[in-house]
């Protein structure tokens, strides 16, 4: 008989190991999935940019700073690796495109061109998409991290190999100052 | 446990499971009790009837709901092509939940509308009528998105149509009841006299 018990308590804490590690384990993936998914949008931007360009300079030829700064900013973000690195990154990007969009809105031709709107259009969602994605990836990496820093999860962690994760955070200027009101 | 969609969607997928079995039984019950009024010399006969009408039920409005509100709405399904920037709109709210892409569908109509269907998110579909891709600009369309991609997380297509089924199955058990205990109750006072 106790044996029996014995034997029942092993298996029940078994199973409650397991299933600790395991979680730790799959919150651990599915952050690396989630960083993934900025990777892959990221580069779909990067690969917008050279025609974007392009079609910008056919109508602006000479805002040659503005198309400096994004083929700069581009080269930065292709180079990039590592959370924080890619996050870096990935402001100065932002910041260059909001540059390049600004001088299209000078000239009429421009945005009126066909093939400037379906840019802007692709460049939009595409920023809509490293933004959500984004926050998808913060999203996992605070469960990870709470995991990480809870009983009983917090425990496991050495076992595990798993460790807290760094938060994506873009450096945006833009974002931090106060929205200006016109009466 | 705090609201990451995954853990929220494990929840709901119990929770839904849960309601189609009692959805099940409910339907069975009915079918049951309409039988045994009639007296126990049918119940032999009748079990299996309820027992199959409550799963066909069951099985149909799992399985079928999503086709069966296209054929009802005259929804087309459309592809990236037709209309680029409401697939981008999708993606972005795929992107944002952690969801699998959705099929899209179109319905032509002069009312602004939109809802989602399908059993499970693998086999969601989400539909527009034509008027509310005209009034709406992006980010009003991304936030209906978002709505109908909710309802899609929370499987509440899955429940709605399992509900619309119950109730229609037992709306006909009880046509069934009311049509036997006319006839069949007029039958029995005859054989009385």
């Amino acid at each position: 008989m106790e044996i029996l018990i014995i034997l029942g308590v092993i298996a029940l804490l078994a199973v409650f190991f397991v299933a600790q590690y395991n979680r730790l384990i799959r919150l651990n993936i599915s952050v690396d999935e989630a960083f993934a998914q900025i990777e892959v949008q990221l580069t779909r931007r990067l690969d917008l940019i050279p025609n974007l360009v392009e079609t910008v300079k056919g109508y602006a030829a000479h805002e040659q700073s503005t198309f400096d700064a994004v083929v700069s900013a581009r080269a930065k973000a292709t180079s990039a690796t590592g959370v924080a690195d890619v996050a870096a990154a990935d402001g100065m990007l932002t910041q260059a495109l909001r540059g390049l969009l600004a001088v299209a809105e000078a000239y009429p031709d421009l945005k009126a061109s066909a093939n400037f709107l379906s840019l802007q259009e692709e460049l939009s969602t595409t920023e809509n998409k490293v933004a959500f994605a984004r926050q998808f990836y913060n999203d996992n990496v605070r469960a990870l991290n709470e995991a990480v820093a809870t009983i009983p999860t917090s425990f496991f962690t050495g076992f595990a190999k798993v460790s807290a994760r760094d938060f994506y955070e873009v450096e945006d200027p833009e974002a931090r100052k106060a929205p200006k009101v016109n009466f | 446990m705090s609201s990451n969609f995954r853990t929220a969607e494990g929840a709901n997928k119990r929770k839904t499971y849960f309601l189609l079995a009692a959805m099940g039984g409910l339907t069975w019950l009915v079918a049951y009790a309409a039988l045994t009024y009639f007296g126990a010399g049918t119940t032999s006969f009748i079990v299996p009837i309820a027992v199959g009408i409550s799963l066909i039920g069951v099985w149909g409005s799992y399985y079928g709901s999503d086709k069966l509100v296209l054929k009802m709405t005259g929804a087309q399904l459309i592809t990236r092509e037709d209309n680029p920037e409401l697939f981008n709109l999708i993606e972005e709210v795929v992107i944002a939940s952690g969801l699998p892409m959705p099929k899209v569908a179109i319905v032509n109509d002069t009312a602004p509308n939109a809802f989602a269907t399908g059993r499970d998110p693998e086999h969601a579909l989400i539909a527009f009528t034509t008027r509310i891709l005209e009034v709406m600009d992006r980010d009003e369309l991304q936030g209906v998105i978002a709505h109908e991609m909710a309802h899609v997380a929370n499987r509440d297509t899955l429940v709605s149509a399992v509900a619309a089924t119950t109730a229609g199955a037992i709306a006909i058990l009880s046509d069934f009841m009311a049509r036997m205990m006319f006839f069949g109750g007029g039958r029995d006072r005859r054989d009385g006299n």
